[in-house]
C-alpha cells in the first residue's frame, strides 16, 4: 500500500470507525433488528463512504455524514423493494384501537418514565416497515416531514398519517405493557 | 402550501376580524398536534395553536402527554453495540478495497 493510501485508510478508521456502534444502531432500527441485514447494510455503508472518503470535508460532522450514507443506502433498498404491491395488512393498522385508553388511564404519560428504552425499541421493530421507517427518520433521526416524504417517495400527507398512526400503535404497544407490568391499573 | 381546516373560516369576509385572532376548536388544535411537536407549522399556525393550548386545560393535558410520549420515544436507545465479527468483517473489507 502506498502512504498515501495508507494515510487515508488510517484517518478513515480514526474519523469513522468509532461511529460503528451508532451506525449499527441505526441499522437495527431500520431493518426491525435484523442483525444480519443490519450488518450488511452497516458494511455497505461503511464501503460507500471509504470510497467517498476524498470528498468529506475535514473537521465537519463525520457521524452525521456516516449517517446519511446509511440512511440513504437503505432507502434505495427501501424504494425497490416498495416497488411491489403494498400488503394489505398495512391497512389494518388504521382500524386497530389507538391509545385512548392509555390517555384515559394516564393522562400525564407517567408511564413513559418506567417503561425501558428496550421495551420501546422492540414496540418500535415490531410496526410494519412502511410505519417504522418515518418514525425512525423523524423521531430518531430528526428530519422534517418533507424531508422523510423526499428519502421514501411519498407525499408529505402520506408521511404525516404514518407517523400519526405508528405513534398511536406504539402508544397502544407501550399501554399494554404497562397493564402487563403493573404501571397502568 | 399547506391546508388547515380553519383558514377557510378566517378567510370568510364574515368572521369581521383578523386572521391572527380567530380561535381554533379543540378538534382543531389536536388535529395538528403533531405538526405543532414536530415543529411543521409556520410561525402563524404555531401561535394560534398555542393560544389554544394556553387556554385550554384539556387540550393542554394532551399536549403534555403527546410530549412525554415523543421525549421518551426519542430518548429511547439510538445505539447498538457492533460485534467483533462485524468490526473484523469491515476490517476486511476495507484491507481488501485498498489493495
Amino acid at each position: 500500500m502506498s502512504k498515501l493510501a495508507d494515510d487515508r485508510r488510517r484517518d478513515f478508521e480514526q474519523e469513522a470507525l468509532v461511529h460503528l456502534d451508532a451506525l449499527f444502531g441505526l441499522a437495527l432500527r431500520l431493518t426491525g433488528g435484523d442483525e444480519p441485514r443490519a450488518q450488511d447494510l452497516v458494511q455497505d455503508a461503511i464501503l460507500k463512504a471509504y470510497r467517498s472518503w476524498d470528498r468529506f470535508e475535514a473537521g465537519t460532522n463525520c457521524r452525521a455524514w456516516l449517517m446519511t450514507i446509511l440512511r440513504n443506502t437503505f432507502i434505495n433498498e427501501f424504494r425497490k423493494t416498495k416497488a411491489r404491491p403494498v400488503p394489505v395488512e398495512y391497512d389494518l393498522v388504521a382500524d386497530r384501537p389507538m391509545s385512548a385508553d392509555l390517555f384515559a388511564a394516564d393522562p400525564s404519560g407517567k408511564v413513559f418514565d418506567r417503561i425501558l428504552d428496550g421495551d420501546i425499541v422492540r414496540a418500535i421493530q415490531d410496526l410494519p416497515e412502511d410505519f417504522r421507517v418515518p418514525i425512525i427518520l423523524s423521531d430518531l433521526q430528526g428530519l422534517s416531514y418533507q424531508e422523510v416524504s423526499d428519502l421514501m417517495d411519498i407525499p408529505v400527507g402520506t408521511v404525516k398519517s404514518r407517523l400519526f398512526r405508528a405513534r398511536k400503535r406504539l402508544q397502544q404497544a407501550l399501554y399494554e405493557y404497562g397493564i402487563e407490568m403493573g404501571y397502568i391499573r | 402550501m399547506k391546508f388547515w381546516p380553519w383558514r377557510r373560516r378566517v378567510s370568510s369576509p364574515e368572521a369581521g376580524s383578523a386572521p391572527e385572532a380567530a380561535a381554533l376548536t379543540c378538534a382543531e388544535c389536536l388535529e395538528v398536534l403533531y405538526e405543532f411537536l414536530d415543529g411543521e407549522l409556520d410561525s402563524a399556525d404555531r401561535a394560534r395553536v398555542q393560544a389554544h393550548f394556553d387556554l385550554c386545560v384539556e387540550c393542554f393535558k394532551n399536549l403534555q402527554f403527546e410530549q412525554r410520549f415523543l421525549e421518551q420515544l426519542r430518548a429511547a436507545a439510538t445505539h447498538g453495540v457492533a460485534s467483533e465479527g462485524l468490526r473484523s468483517r469491515i476490517m476486511e473489507v476495507l484491507e481488501r478495497e485498498a489493495d
